[in-house]
């Protein structure tokens, strides 16, 4: 029998032909956001962009109207290196909800950028809530132990 | 975007290193609590908390024998959690790629306002 045991998680690294201060803003602005993510009107958006400070936006199906909620809490903002947001429901439980870990590492004129999505925050205590770096890392560690 | 109850319940229960060891355990067949517990440096009573938390997120069930109770793994959920996995990096990967058409758009307009 095969199965998947794991956490249910990926990354996608991309590098980029840009400078690292302008995918910061492509992330963190309101009109760059509204330039690139898929069917969101503008005035849908707010980012307050520090740890702690809650976002929104929504998306709306262009043929049905249909509306999609989507928010969370910035849990950790290091400007042009590091966002860490719960990604759902813009007012549901962080420990529930999934977190998405941004990483831009500038290379010249480059930018590596890793985006690592994991489905779920987890619950203070039990060693896999998002409460630092060091202790992401510490699980990323652990995860690869894991799997061997 | 949607995580619905029922997949954060299933996301919680995955979380923990132990509770993916048992269910790993359990993906060999059946087992009873005892056999669980065993390669575990862990108290009874935790080992039953962690098997709790599987079963309300439908990992695992609960049969009774004649004889005894057995635990074995429930693989629908599972799939529900690939298939999650599978269906936001699908999503993500293309929302990226605006991403990067857009970046591209904003070099130009640096450009143009030099």
């Amino acid at each position: 029998m095969t199965m998947s045991t794991s956490v249910p998680e990926f990354t996608i690294t991309r590098i980029l032909n840009v400078r690292r201060d302008l995918v910061w803003r492509a992330w963190t602005e309101k009109n760059e956001l509204a330039a690139w993510l898929p069917s969101t009107p503008l005035e849908s958006i707010s980012f307050d962009v520090r740890e702690g400070g809650r976002y929104r936006y929504t998306m709306v199906n262009v043929e049905t109207g249909e509306e999609y909620h989507t928010g969370g809490v910035f849990l950790d903002v290091v400007p042009f290196e590091r966002l860490v947001f719960t990604w759902g429901y813009p007012d549901a439980p962080i420990e529930d909800s999934p977190v998405v870990t941004l990483t831009l590492t500038a290379q010249g004129d480059r930018t590596e950028m890793i985006f690592h999505l994991r489905g779920v925050a987890g619950q203070p205590g039990d060693k896999f809530f998002y409460d630092g770096w060091s202790n992401t890392l510490d699980n990323l560690a652990t995860h690869l132990r894991d799997q061997k | 975007m949607a995580v619905k109850d029922s997949l954060s319940l299933i996301f919680a229960a995955l979380a923990d290193p132990t509770r993916r060891n048992i269910l790993t355990k359990l993906s060999q067949g059946p087992a009873t609590v005892r056999e669980i517990a065993e390669p575990f440096e862990i108290s009874a009573p935790a080992i039953s908390q962690h098997l709790k938390v599987l079963e309300r997120a439908g990992l695992i069930e609960r049969t009774a024998n004649a004889q005894w109770r057995t635990l074995s793994i429930r693989t629908e959920p599972l799939d529900e959690a690939s298939a999650w996995v599978e269906k936001h990096r699908r999503e993500w990967n293309l929302r990226i790629d605006a991403l990067e058409e857009h970046l591209k758009s904003m070099i130009k307009k640096e450009e143009q306002s030099t």
